[in-house]
């Protein structure tokens, strides 16, 4: 049953209830006190009937005057009233049962009307009866009731027809969030409620949005997750495949004719840069597989015991190193992998010679470790995706170089080990700054 | 002769095409990226496009569009080996989908068969008076046909395919027995039949201690 049905059947319910009490209490309280007046009245009069023909009686006893019954008719035709003797228990006027003396009755005709009769006793053994008729006061109340209940028929079917509305309309609400979720539940992530109706519906609504909201984000989150495992795996294919087509290609080549001296060597070569080339890729992504799974632990760095082991890392680079002596919180052996590449690209942006620098900036409790070239520099727009993996600004110059499009990938993933972002700044022609940010830590 | 538009950035792998493609007398053109490749199409005519996908410049994709109007036949090579790629190659109008790393005879027995369906008869291996249409796996002497059984067909196929280089009797005989171990002294049997049947004494050498070689002419 619908909730806007349990409001109206409600209403109904309790408007019918108060209604007829209410009503049928109105009803009867006036009616009684109408009867009430009715029969004082009509005692009155039976009383003063009773009294003036008493008097008459009297009247005619004094005077000697007979009074059989035809006179005792002829005087009570005189009060324009049904009346009804009895002498001694025998009916001599009118007709009916006879009362005791001093009772009422109100009795129901067989025409539908409704008399009272009042009895007295008289002296002379007479007894007289009096009728009235009520007809009009009961038929009044009937009308009333009828009128009544017509009036509250009217009533509650416009109540229930006003309740109706308004239960539809509290319930719309209701619907909405019903045909939300179900959108939500279909796919709809984006959809909402909004709704501003002033009561608990309106928190349940901003509730229901708010778990929409964490919905959606979860969702959207798990989809660029998806979707950038997939190009990480595209890529990986295509960075894969590449070497491994021109490896399989020259030695089946090799393998199937025997070539001239030159077209020996070239295939030679190919299969050795190529080879080259995987080792490299699987080794940058076995490093950076290896950032993922284990725990790394940092401890005080002396910077100063670095700079050696990084100019024997990058043999035949013209570096210039600060004097930087501070203590940093790192793995010393990834920090080095980190300078190294980055380095190396410094090297391979730069013309041969052109030096190197790298800086060290002492702030109060953090040091900022800089390679800074003087190279050919990365366009504005291409900043923000160098570090994705196999992201690489010009494919054909990296390739010859060696480049396996996962230097920066990992570098960053190292400066998250270290609780800092890559910084990179660059103006293409100019050079290159990259910069990553470490906590200082104390030498034991 | 059949020119062929090789449209691939990896120079080794664009080299290893062009060697081997030459080698079973394809006329190649190589180009570096899809601006050149572009370029390249719309000053000349091709009978054939080998594209790569992930080109600098225009990617493989754009390149169909220049390629379409010539109507010139597309194989696609890539590394993208994902069932929608291939579906969303196949589906933009190339005629063939390549996945690497690919196997260089696989690749010209596909690249046969795309010139057949494009109407363009097929490319067939000709040699002094012999022509080899692998798709049609005919094999016709100055204009009649020959009756070779499918191993001494596979071996004339490589041998021309690989005209004027000693093939080694390992790899004939790989290619003609499908890699079952088997004595190379077979190899010697099947080439001295060939020889006898198509009157090539002469023409297939016989390179000691490597194997054979089709003379060039």
């Amino acid at each position: 049953m619908k909730f806007a049905y349990k409001m109206v059947c409600l209403l109904v319910l309790v408007l019918s209830a108060s209604f007829g009490v209410g009503g049928c209490y109105l009803l009867y309280s006036d009616f009684s006190a109408q009867l009430a007046r009715a029969e004082a009245a009509n005692a009155d009069t039976h009383r003063q009937v009773c009294t003036l023909l008493q008097g008459e009686i009297l009247d005619r006893q004094r005077r000697g005057e007979s009074l059989d019954d035809a006179a005792l008719t002829e005087l009570l035709a005189n009060f324009a009233l049904p009346t009804a003797l009895w002498r001694d228990g025998v009916c001599i006027v009118g007709s009916g049962d006879l009362l005791p003396d001093g009772t009422m009755e109100v009795r129901r005709l067989a025409n539908g009307g409704v008399q009272a009769t009042y009895a007295s006793r008289l002296q002379g053994g007479l007894q007289l009866a009096t009728a009235y008729d009520l007809t009009d006061l009961y038929r009044g109340r009937d009308a009333a009731l009828r009128r009544f209940l017509l009036l509250e028929a009217a009533v509650l079917a416009a109540g229930a027809a006003v309740t109706a509305v308004f239960a539809r309309r509290m319930t719309r609400p209701l619907r909405t969030l019903t045909t939300a979720s179900a959108e939500i539940a279909d796919g709809d992530y984006a959809r909402r409620t909004g709704l501003h109706t002033g009561d608990e519906i309106e928190t349940l609504s901003s509730s229901f949005d708010k778990m929409a909201d964490a919905v959606q984000e979860k969702i959207t989150a798990l989809q660029a997750d998806v979707r950038q495992r997939e190009d990480f795996m595209g890529a990986f294919a295509h960075e894969l495949k590449t070497p491994m087509t021109s490896i399989i290609g020259y030695a089946d080549m090799l393998r199937t004719i025997q070539a001239s001296p030159a077209e020996q060597y070239e295939a030679a070569g190919a299969i050795y840069h190529e080879g080259r080339r995987l080792e490299a890729l699987s080794g940058k992504l076995l490093a950076l597989l290896g950032l993922g799974e284990e725990t790394i632990t940092l401890q005080p760095t002396a910077l100063a015991a670095l700079w050696p082991r990084l100019q024997a890392a990058c043999p035949g680079v013209p570096l210039q190193l600060p004097a930087c002596d501070a203590a940093v919180q790192a793995d010393a052996d990834l920090l080095l992998d980190l300078l190294c590449n980055l380095v190396g690209n410094a090297v391979k942006a730069s013309e041969p010679g052109q030096p190197v620098e790298v800086q060290a900036a002492d702030n109060a409790d953090t040091v900022t470790l800089t390679v800074a070239d003087h190279g050919c520099g990365i366009p504005q727009s291409e900043i923000s995706r160098v570090t994705e993996p196999f992201y690489m600004v010009d494919k054909s110059r990296a390739r010859k170089q060696g480049g396996s499009g996962l230097g920066l990938a990992l570098c960053k993933r190292i400066a998250e080990v270290h609780g800092s972002d890559l910084h990179i700044e660059s103006t293409p022609g100019e050079g290159t700054r990259v910069s990553v940010i470490l906590r200082k830590g104390a030498v034991q | 002769m059949t020119k062929v538009l090789i449209a691939e950035d990896e120079h080794p792998i664009a080299r290893l095409l062009e060697m081997n493609l030459t080698r079973a007398g394809y006329i190649c053109t190589l180009a570096p990226d899809g601006l050149t490749a572009a370029d390249l199409i719309e000053k000349n005519t091709y009978d054939l496009a080998l594209l790569d996908i992930m080109l600098p410049g225009l990617d493989g994709y754009a390149l169909l569009d220049y390629l379409r109007p010539q109507g010139v036949p597309v194989i696609f090579l890539t590394a993208k080996s994902a069932v929608k790629d291939r579906v969303l190659g196949l589906r933009l109008g190339a005629d063939d989908y390549i996945v690497k790393p690919f196997a260089m005879d696989e690749l010209m027995a596909r690249m046969e068969m795309v010139l057949r369906r494009a109407g363009k008869g097929g490319h067939q291996l000709q040699a002094f008076d012999v022509t080899l249409d692998s798709a049609a796996h005919l094999v016709l002497q100055r204009g009649q046909p020959v009756e070779l059984t499918p191993r001494e067909f596979a071996l004339l196929e490589t041998l021309m395919r690989n005209r004027g280089a000693a093939v080694y009797r390992d790899t004939l005989m790989e290619r003609a027995w499908g890699g079952d171990a088997e004595c190379t002294r077979a190899v010697d049997t099947y080439i001295t039949r060939l020889r006898k049947k198509l009157d090539w004494g002469d023409k297939i050498e016989t390179v000691y201690q490597i194997g054979y070689r089709l003379k060039l002419e």
